[in-house]
């Protein structure tokens, strides 16, 4: 049954309070500090720049007091694509054009293995985690409110110029918010077909197969239920007078502290560190 | 002024009309709400009772067939405030975590008052008079997760976001269904209290007849999208009607005298709450 659990394991959108300092930071210092981290780990291109910022996440992640192996678990329904990207990616990717100097380490018919499709493929892999510790670190401290009060701030120009600012901003929460909750939905619906399944489970290659068989099944009452998830979450909001971000007033007000300032400072200063190495390594 | 707060007549309604999916799901419906009264919608499932809670709440406005009068408005009308019909009705849905919003309870509670444009001090004002309504401590409660909560605390603070918004009518679309039998009981004292101590109006949607026999000024019954009788509670749910017919059963104290006065019992059917069935076989039995 453990199969079926799977996607219980999605880390990603959950709120968890532990009361650390991250848990305590401005939303907008979180937003600006998520966006900057993201954009180092799509920079950084060498082994020891993509294993040193992902330490800096790892460090963060334990600062937010946030269990490791919570955080890990988030890879675990993603596993298989990664497995299976990074041997298509290990087997064809192009050196000759991108790095003719590689050495070549396999040569088997269409598949060539270099110094440079090794090390796409694990600068590919540590920037997938730290993509991903960076999306449940800001998900896992901030509460979707929070998240959409922040968004909605930093997007104000937007609305100056007459972009729907808070709409994009509700979107992209309303989008975190129902990860776990289709996950568990997905994970019933997969245990309610598997409970009047008359082929039992199969072991080896076949479980593969059947595994990717059962996904297809998923898709259609899994898009029937976010369809009939978001009509209720549509009526609930109008029911209790939802008429857009015009003249809406949070309980909790947003105020930067010294803190805000601490962490982006030092953020700024990774971000910084980052592009001169690039810059460096470049030149 | 008119007691009257809501009137609908003659509403028909079909849901995803000149498709092939169209369901009709008011044929005629009638229902009037008076104020300070607690009345009880009943009727089986896809009898209706939602579409209607959902016409009084104006989250469907305006009617293609019949009239909807809800306090003093007509919803079919262009210069009909929904907004004002949203908060003096507030609607508290089936499941409760369909109408969660927000991560944290005091946020969550705090959702449609935030609407209004409340300032945080008037906010933080509403959330806790409202916890304090439904027995819900604020030091406790106001930092919790919302989507942690047990089932009664979530209907409890469901309930206690729609009445943050200091609503006239509370529309509590079976609110109880899924609750433990404590759980039942909290939210029959919050509608008893609420009513007897604010005069608050209540529609209550429910299938438990025993909870409308005990709370309920006067019952509606709904059957395939009509109105199939309305009157007061013990005529509605008394032997005379015939509650079967609609595909109901009677309260357990109703149905208790009906299989005495089956078996030979010379006994009054009429009681429908178990105090008054005990003092009609009392009756029956030493006379």
């Amino acid at each position: 049954m453990g199969s079926y659990h799977a996607l219980r394991h999605v880390s990603i959108g959950q709120y968890i309070p532990t009361g650390s300092v991250a848990h305590r930071l401005d939303p907008r210092t979180k937003l600006v500090a998520f966006v900057l981290l993201v954009a180092c780990t799509v920079i950084t291109k060498s082994y020891v720049g993509s294993l040193a910022l992902l330490g800096i996440i790892l460090a963060a992640v334990l600062a937010t007091r946030l269990p490791l192996g919570y955080v890990l678990r988030g890879l675990r329904p993603a596993l298989p694509f990664i497995v299976v990207l990074s041997l298509l990616q290990l087997a064809f990717y192009n050196s000759a054009a991108v790095a003719p100097e590689a050495k070549v380490m396999v040569d088997w018919g269409p598949v060539t293995i270099t110094t440079a499709s090794v090390q796409a493929v694990v600068v590919a892999l540590l920037r997938f985690l730290g993509l991903l510790f960076l999306t449940s670190l800001l998900t896992n401290t901030t509460t979707t409110g929070a998240l959409t009060h922040g968004i909605e701030h930093l997007l104000r120009p937007l609305t100056w110029l007459g972009l729907p600012g808070h709409e994009m901003a509700l979107i992209a929460t309303i989008a975190l918010r129902f990860v776990p909750i289709l996950g568990e939905e997905g994970e019933a619906i997969l245990m309610a077909q598997a409970s009047r399944a008359v082929t039992p489970e199969r072991s080896g290659a076949w479980r593969l197969i059947d595994s990717a068989s059962r996904g297809a099944r998923l898709v259609v009452p899994l898009f029937v239920d976010a369809y009939r998830r978001s009509e209720e979450l549509v009526l609930a909001m109008q029911a209790r007078c939802y008429h857009g971000g015009r003249g809406r007033t949070q309980l909790h007000t947003l105020r930067l502290a010294r803190r805000d300032a601490t962490a982006l400072s030092l953020v700024l200063a990774v971000f910084i560190a980052t592009l001169l190495s690039r810059w460096i390594t470049v030149a | 002024m008119s007691d009257t707060l809501i009137e609908i007549t003659a509403l028909d309604h079909t849901y995803l009309p000149g498709t092939p999916m169209a369901t009709r799901a008011l044929r005629g419906a009638s229902f009037r709400l008076k104020a300070g009264e607690i009345h009880a919608l009943v009727g089986p499932s896809g009898s209706g009772k939602s579409t209607l809670c959902h016409f009084a709440n104006g989250l469907l406005c305006p009617p293609a067939v019949g009239h909807v009068r809800v306090l003093e408005q007509d919803t079919g009308a262009k210069q009909c405030d929904v907004h004002l019909l949203r908060r003096e009705v507030g609607l508290v849905f089936q499941q409760p975590h369909q109408q969660m919003l927000e991560e944290l309870v005091g946020d969550e509670i705090a959702y449609g008052p935030a609407q209004l444009g409340l300032d945080t001090a008037q906010l933080r004002e509403r959330v806790q008079e409202a916890m304090a309504a439904v027995g819900l401590s604020f030091q406790r409660y106001v930092d919790r997760r919302t989507f942690a909560l047990s089932g009664g605390e979530m209907r409890r603070v469901a309930l206690a976001g729609v009445l943050a918004m200091r609503p006239r009518i509370m529309v509590l679309d079976e609110a109880t269904t899924g609750l433990d039998p404590i759980g039942k009981q909290q939210v029959a004292e919050f509608v008893r209290r609420l009513h007897d101590e604010r005069g608050m109006t209540f529609v209550i949607v429910s299938n438990d007849m025993d909870e409308v026999a005990s709370l309920a000024d006067r019952v509606t019954v709904l059957y395939e999208g009509q109105t199939m009788a309305t009157g007061p509670t013990q005529e509605i749910l008394g032997p005379a009607l015939g509650l079967a017919r609609y595909g109901l059963l009677r309260s357990t104290a109703g149905q208790i005298v009906d299989r005495l006065a089956e078996a030979g019992l010379d006994v009054d059917r009429s009681p429908i709450t178990l105090p008054e069935a005990e003092e009609a076989v009392w009756e029956a039995i030493t006379h």
